[in-house]
């Protein structure tokens, strides 16, 4: 059982060092405090950046960008960022029809989900940028933080 | 267990080659890969970000092992424990569900849902049938 255990330390740390050689330029932008929202690379998304909620305020209050929710119906419902548009990422999963965002090329978007690690965002404004815009942003905080700061909800029926 | 020296041969083909396969595709997407370990909200992201740059290593390594038969026991072994991990993973994304790609395969992917935990289960069988193998396959 000594020989199996040194022979998987082995495998693991051998490991290490590839992984660690392959990705030297992934572990630095890392360390420069890249990926700790999400893993979007900006090479391939150079469109979308993550904003926390007083960038999100910000937008909110001058109007300027379009708020879009990718949460469930219901959820929506039940309270969202006043004015925002729902685009459940589990009903678009394939792809969006472009019709569903009828703006010019540089709108500007804020895309957000529940918070707390919710990932529906990202994976939402992947598929916004696929259509070809290139100003989105992801509020992280979500709509749980954005109600927690006591900022208005609006329900819909 | 079963000891037959060509079950145990393609035993270590298939779940060696799947092993090498999967972590190939990990490789080339280490940022998918990692996007795909946040999805099932279980790892903090900077702990997630480290397992995508280490256990597509690993599974391409133990599969090359497991498949050459060099540190043979110890890659079956290594295997059944990842298995078992990724088990264990997708049952608990079930149980709150979290409805996501397994991330297994790359952009290959599947669905994280019944039938990939019944063909994990069935490859945790032959890894394990070749780690408490008596004889070498051939």
């Amino acid at each position: 059982m000594k020989k199996i255990f040194r022979e998987i330390v082995f495998i693991v740390l051998v490991s290490s060092v590839l992984g660690a050689a392959v990705n030297f330029s992934l572990i630095r932008r890392f360390v420069r405090g890249e990926f700790k929202q999400g893993f979007l690379a900006p090479e391939e998304f150079p469109g979308i950046r993550f904003i926390a909620l007083q960038e999100t305020e910000d937008l909110f209050g001058r109007g300027q960008a379009v708020f879009v929710d990718s949460r469930s119906r219901d959820e929506f419902s039940a309270g969202h960022i006043p004015g925002a548009l729902n685009i459940p990422l589990e009903e678009n999963k394939s792809g969006l029809n472009g019709g569903l965002l009828p703006y010019p090329q540089d709108r500007t978007f804020v895309v957000y989900c529940q918070g707390g690690g919710c990932q529906t965002s990202i994976a939402l404004a992947k598929l916004i940028h696929d259509l070809g815009f290139r100003d989105i942003r992801i509020f992280s905080g979500g709509s749980a933080e954005w109600s927690v700061s006591g900022l208005p909800l609006e329900l819909s029926r | 267990m079963i000891g037959n020296k060509w079950v145990l041969l393609g035993s270590k083909l298939v779940v060696g080659g799947l092993f090498i396969w999967a972590g190939v595709l990990k490789i080339i997407d280490p940022l998918g890969f990692g996007q795909s370990i946040e999805n099932y909200r279980f790892f903090p992201p900077g702990l997630a970000f480290i397992i995508a740059i280490i256990l597509p290593w690993v599974e391409v390594l133990s599969g090359v092992f497991l498949i050459i038969g060099l540190f043979r026991r110890s890659s079956a072994l290594i295997i059944s424990i990842l298995l078992l991990g990724f088990i264990g993973l997708v049952v608990i994304a079930m149980l709150r569900g979290i409805d996501t790609t397994c991330g297994c395969f790359g952009s290959l992917s599947r669905k994280a849902d019944l039938s990939l935990i019944l063909m994990d289960t069935g490859m945790l069988f032959l890894a394990l049938n070749i780690f408490f193998a008596k004889r070498r396959p051939v």
